[in-house]
């Protein structure tokens, strides 16, 4: 589904990636894991086509296409979905507007019919259900006013409305409590399936007992320096990136 | 009238009314303290960023409307009992409202001096009347129309205008509110990239008085109004929203005075402005406390937009406070559409233009206070 190659990132004069590489099957779960300012964020950022972020070398091909050919909103309807680290407050653009625009935009990018107020008022109620969400949130500006446990669930909350092939979780689990963090877990649960893959950003273990990845990596300094399955993040608990030093 | 001598044209539309004496005194000598006023120059506060030369290079207006009627009413329901309407050239001298005018509000002695059609409207107390007036324009020449409503105590009215979209017009309203009176006005100026607007409106309020007033103002290529509010008694409410949307080589200018001369008077004005192309847009807002108003209530939030380099917006909050005991806030913004939000947007599947629409959409949808369904219909985004 993914593949990195030697990818190259700066933003400004400040280069952060340095020769990344990653491959992602259908279907897969990876966190991405190490300490302050490895480049994990920017990870999540030149995937989904930050233009902060300046690709200086290297290639993505996802599902068949060169990613970094695409625009931000062409790589969104091709299926890939930022669970934003700070999601941002859009004052005046109505939540329900919103999602609504935005997955037309995407049906119509993939020559698909439009869907309709009713359907998507339907789409919406079976949803907001599954994600344990109160409706009213739906009704004010996006992210406006809303708790740091509800703007993580109303990410999680689009992504379930949006389907992507391949989430990208950027510290989903920062800033929530443990009944939230078990709230948003669940909802990315029930998305996984054969066919859509997540990369999961996390600094803490805590997130991976209950998304359980099939590959946890270590990035530092701008590369994957280690990879293996989720007992690393366990042994990462233990002994930190001390080891990194050596 | 920018460019005809002005006597000419004063003399020929006195040939043309057959008018009495008085009021025929009352223009020469509004036309003679015009002159003495001179085009107000770019000094003067509620003018410093409007360039009056811009009119006088004005094309004419290249549309007048069928027929020779001035405005078109549509009245919703009845027309309550005891209402009057009449002609402003038929008003008696001791019904005649005088205003005092000073250099910025010189084009009100212009207005007077060359007045050629309004209409007085008085409504009794405790009436209700909802009314749509159109201001045509009926020939290629400036029109100076005046306006002179009443409304008697517990009435109330919910007043839509609307102009012409090509018009060139010298507007002077003027809104007298009787105690415990409530008032609706929906001011629409969706202006062709031609038209030239001045519109001067006076409000004085009794006590407990209640004015919501939504305007828009959508292009023209000079268009300056000036809003005057007058608390006389105690307890009024003045809440106001415009919207400003110049393209091209548009130019807006918005400005409201707001007088707390009582105790306990609350004002709120909220603009929001998009200026692109080379357009300008000048936004004030004034509001002075007088020594004793004691609990007024003020508050003054201006966000503008600047879509292009060469777009310009002036924006200017202003609190003249003479007393202690006030609550006052003021704000203004000046700024790009917001990048991070527009990525946001963007990262869903929602094509720049789109997002960039959404955005501006919600920015000005802040300004619809009446929440009317077709507020951005005739605007273009």
């Amino acid at each position: 589904m993914l593949n990195i190659k030697n990818i190259h990132a700066q933003v400004g004069d400040n280069k952060i990636l340095k020769g990344l590489n990653l491959e992602i099957k259908a279907g897969e779960v990876h966190a991405i894991m190490g300490p302050n300012g490895a480049g994990k964020s920017t990870l999540g950022n030149v995937l989904a086509g930050m233009e902060k972020v300046e690709v200086t070398q290297g290639t993505i091909d996802f599902l068949d296409k060169d990613l970094l050919e695409l625009e931000i909103e062409q790589r969104a309807a091709e299926g890939i979905f930022l669970a934003f680290q700070y999601p941002v407050e859009i004052p005046g653009v109505n939540n329900m507007y919103f999602l609504r625009a935005a997955l037309n935009a995407q049906r119509k990018y993939r020559g698909e019919k439009e869907m309709n107020s009713s359907e998507f008022l339907k789409l919406v109620r079976t949803k907001i259900i599954q994600m344990n969400m109160r409706d009213d949130l739906l009704r004010r500006p996006v992210n406006e006013g809303f708790s740091g446990g509800e703007k993580k669930r109303n990410e999680i909350f689009q992504m379930s409305i949006l389907e992507p092939k391949l989430a990208i979780l950027d510290e989903t689990d920062s800033g929530l409590d443990i009944d939230a963090l078990k709230i948003v877990a669940q909802g990315v649960n029930q998305l996984r399936n054969k066919d859509r893959s997540f990369i999961v950003i996390t600094h803490y273990q805590r997130l991976l007992d209950y998304i359980v990845p099939d590959y946890v990596h270590v990035l530092a300094d701008g590369k994957i320096v280690r990879s293996g399955d989720k007992s690393l993040a366990l042994e990462l608990e233990k002994t930190g990136y001390s080891w990194l030093e050596d | 009238m920018f460019k005809n001598p002005i006597n000419l044209a004063f003399d020929k539309l006195t040939a043309m009314l057959n008018e009495p004496k008085w009021l025929q005194q009352k223009r020469r000598d509004a036309l003679k303290k015009f002159q003495q006023y001179g085009l107000p120059s770019r000094k003067l506060e509620l003018w410093k960023y409007s360039n009056i030369k811009k009119l006088e290079k004005l094309e004419e207006a290249t549309d007048s409307a069928d027929g020779n009627d001035y405005f078109i009413f549509t009245i919703e329901g009845d027309l309550p009992k005891d209402t009057q309407m009449q002609d402003i050239l038929q008003v008696d001298e001791k019904n005649w409202k005088n205003i005092k005018t000073d250099q910025q509000t010189t084009f009100v002695e212009l207005n007077t001096a060359m007045l050629n059609s309004g209409f007085q409207l008085s409504i009794p107390k405790n009436a209700q009347l909802k009314l749509h007036v159109q201001y045509q324009q009926v020939s290629k020449d400036w029109q100076n129309i005046r306006t002179v409503i009443n409304l008697g105590e517990n009435a109330e009215l919910e007043l839509t205008e609307s102009y012409d979209y090509d018009c060139r017009i010298n507007h002077v309203s003027l809104i007298n509110l009787a105690t415990d009176s409530r008032i609706k006005l929906q001011s629409n100026k969706h202006l062709r990239k031609t038209a030239a607007l001045l519109h001067f409106s006076q409000i004085n309020c009794e006590q407990n008085v209640n004015i919501q007033q939504g305007t828009i103002n959508n292009n023209a290529a000079f268009s300056h109004c000036i809003t005057e509010v007058n608390f006389n008694g105690q307890h009024s409410k003045f809440n106001a929203a415009s919207v400003n949307v110049a393209h091209d080589n548009c130019h807006i200018s918005e400005n409201i005075v707001t007088n707390h001369q009582v105790q306990n008077c609350k004002s709120n004005v909220l603009k929001r402005s998009l200026a692109t192309d080379k357009a300008s847009i000048a936004i004030n807002a004034k509001a002075i406390v007088a020594k004793g108003a004691d609990g007024s209530d003020v508050a003054q939030s201006l966000k503008n937009i600047v879509l292009t380099d060469d777009a310009t917006i002036y924006s200017r909050p202003e609190l003249e406070i003479n007393t202690d005991d006030v609550i006052a806030a003021h704000g203004s913004t000046i700024g790009e559409l917001d990048e991070t939000s527009l990525t946001y947007l963007r990262s869903r599947g929602i094509p720049k233009e789109q997002a960039k629409f959404m955005l501006i959409e919600s920015f000005l949808q802040d300004a619809n206070i009446f929440k009317t369904e077709d507020f951005l219909d005739k605007i273009e985004l």
